[in-house]
């Protein structure tokens, strides 16, 4: 059985948002509510500083903070790695979103229309995946995985900064990107295991 | 854009409330439980400690139950005791309920057939109070699981929760003696006494508990908020000044003055409320860390 992964090369990210849009349109989520996110950031002091790029989506953690907490059984994690929330069992207590540490869980309070007043005909198809008062968040694209296809952030990236792939097989090209730039987790100090690494930018 | 992170803090006040009714019920219940095993012979003491428990924590888990995205699922709360606190805590939460209305219903209304059974009620009211204080700690349990927030993720929040619960429950019970007309009890001058010796632990533990998180690098920001920034002044004013220091000076000098020891519980009561908005709302969740460079997720303290 694979497990999934994703590989965020921060060398080649150019913090378009190519991404985050991207992420939107396949899940077509609700005004607020971010899959995926790219911080922007000031790294060093002037004059020797510099802008940082960190794209953060779920982590789909091997040792899952939000899958520990949560009391209905609504977060699991699935034998492929990927963390995923049955909104049929959520009953939205949100302790999942307190307790994630990536911040990358989003509480479903009202479902919005981007622009307020005007559903498009997309929006109202895509209104049907969603539930109000459940939580939800990335999941790899996994109707796009099960299809044969790589989640939507990876295919749209521009600048190819994202590869996706199986974490267990030493030849995929994850495996083997994460050994020749030595890839690193986000916040290893909390053991949460996570499924995406990052390329540093040097 | 437009778009703000939605990933901050999601607890409002219907889960302080909660906290704090927690707090007074699981403490009344508790004192209640201690008095009828070793003070059987205060009456009016267990009698407030069993129907202040179980009502208070049922109005508080009802403002859980609406605070839920999806409460009509709510049932599934129960699922996973192995692992989350919250199934925990519900398990919890409905025993301690359960008991408080087999006591009242089978003790003080509609039946009274209880009181012909005084061992049977001593050991299920020892039971209720013991779940009383599972009741006031396991919240805090829950906070202290939580590695993404350092300034709840500590050993101590359990003692404070503990010790403020305590001191609550006893604030509740000497305001319904005075004001169901009980004013010349001797119990009201032995629960006072014991209370302000609670607020003088409660007092150190909140020193070490801020002095501790202070050496947390990542808890840092949190005490900040507390101590100087936005939460200054319901730390200050709310939960020192009238939470401890006046209802202390009041049990101390004039311990036994009915309207003085109605204004002393008050103002404890409100400081129980303020200890948890402050522990709540000053929650900072621990920055990203991407190879030392650290990126705050919330909203930068001042």
């Amino acid at each position: 059985m694979a497990r999934y992964g994703m590989v965020i090369d921060l060398k080649r990210c150019i913090g378009c948002d190519t991404c985050t849009v991207a992420c939107r349109a396949e899940h077509a989520t609700s005004k607020g509510i971010l899959f995926n996110r790219v911080f922007k950031f000031e790294v060093g002091k002037y004059p020797h500083s510099k802008l940082g790029f960190l794209p953060v989506t779920c982590m789909h953690c091997g040792k899952p903070e939000c899958e520990k907490q949560c009391p209905t059984g609504a977060t699991t994690r699935r034998k492929d790695g990927i963390v995923i929330v049955d909104a049929e069992k959520c009953m939205g207590c949100q302790y999942c979103v307190v307790t994630c540490p990536y911040g990358t869980r989003y509480f479903l309070d009202q479902i919005k229309d981007y622009v307020k007043g005007s559903e498009t005909p997309y929006e109202k198809k895509g209104k049907r995946k969603h539930k109000k008062g459940a939580v939800e968040k990335c999941d790899f694209c996994l109707k796009r995985i099960e299809k044969g296809l790589e989640p939507a952030c990876v295919t749209s990236c521009i600048a190819n900064a994202r590869h996706f792939g199986d974490l267990d097989d030493p030849k995929s090209e994850v495996s083997r990107l994460i050994a020749l730039r030595r890839g690193y987790t986000l916040n290893p100090e909390l053991g949460t295991e996570p499924s995406v690494y990052y390329l540093p930018d040097y | 854009m437009e778009e703000k992170s939605k990933a901050g803090f999601v607890f409002g006040w219907k889960v302080i409330a909660y906290l704090f009714l927690a707090g007074v019920g699981g403490g009344a219940s508790s004192v209640g439980a201690t008095f009828h095993l070793i003070h059987p012979e205060a009456e009016k003491v267990i009698l407030f400690g069993v129907i202040l428990g179980a009502p208070l924590v049922f109005l508080g888990s009802l403002l859980l139950l609406i605070d839920l995205g999806r409460p009509q699922v709510a049932f599934r709360a129960f699922s996973r005791p192995n692992k989350a606190w919250i199934s925990r805590g519900s398990i919890v939460l409905t025993t301690f309920i359960i008991l408080g209305a087999i006591q009242i219903g089978t003790w003080i209304w509609p039946f009274q057939g209880l009181k012909e059974y005084p061992s049977l009620h001593l050991i299920l009211n020892l039971v209720n109070g013991i779940f009383g204080i599972f009741t006031i700690i396991y919240t805090a349990f829950l906070f202290d699981t939580t590695r993404s927030i350092p300034f709840w993720s500590t050993p101590i929040l359990p003692l404070l929760f503990l010790v403020s619960g305590i001191s609550t429950g006893i604030f509740a019970l000497i305001l319904s003696f005075l004001l169901s007309g009980n004013s010349s009890g001797q119990w009201i001058s032995v629960l006072g006494k014991f209370d302000a010796f609670l607020l003088l632990f409660e007092a150190l533990i909140i020193i070490f508990y801020l002095h501790g998180m202070h050496e947390v690098t990542a808890a840092r920001a949190s005490v900040q908020r507390v101590v100087k920034g936005d939460l200054s002044i319901p730390f200050w004013v709310g939960v020192i000044l009238i939470g401890l220091v006046i209802p202390f000076l009041i049990e101390i000098i004039l311990g036994g003055e009915p309207f003085a020891m109605v204004l002393a519980s008050l103002c404890g009561l409100v400081g129980g409320l303020y200890v948890r908005y402050v522990v709540v709302t000053g929650a900072v969740k621990a920055p990203l860390n991407t190879e030392g460079v650290l990126i705050s997720l919330s909203p930068r303290p001042e």
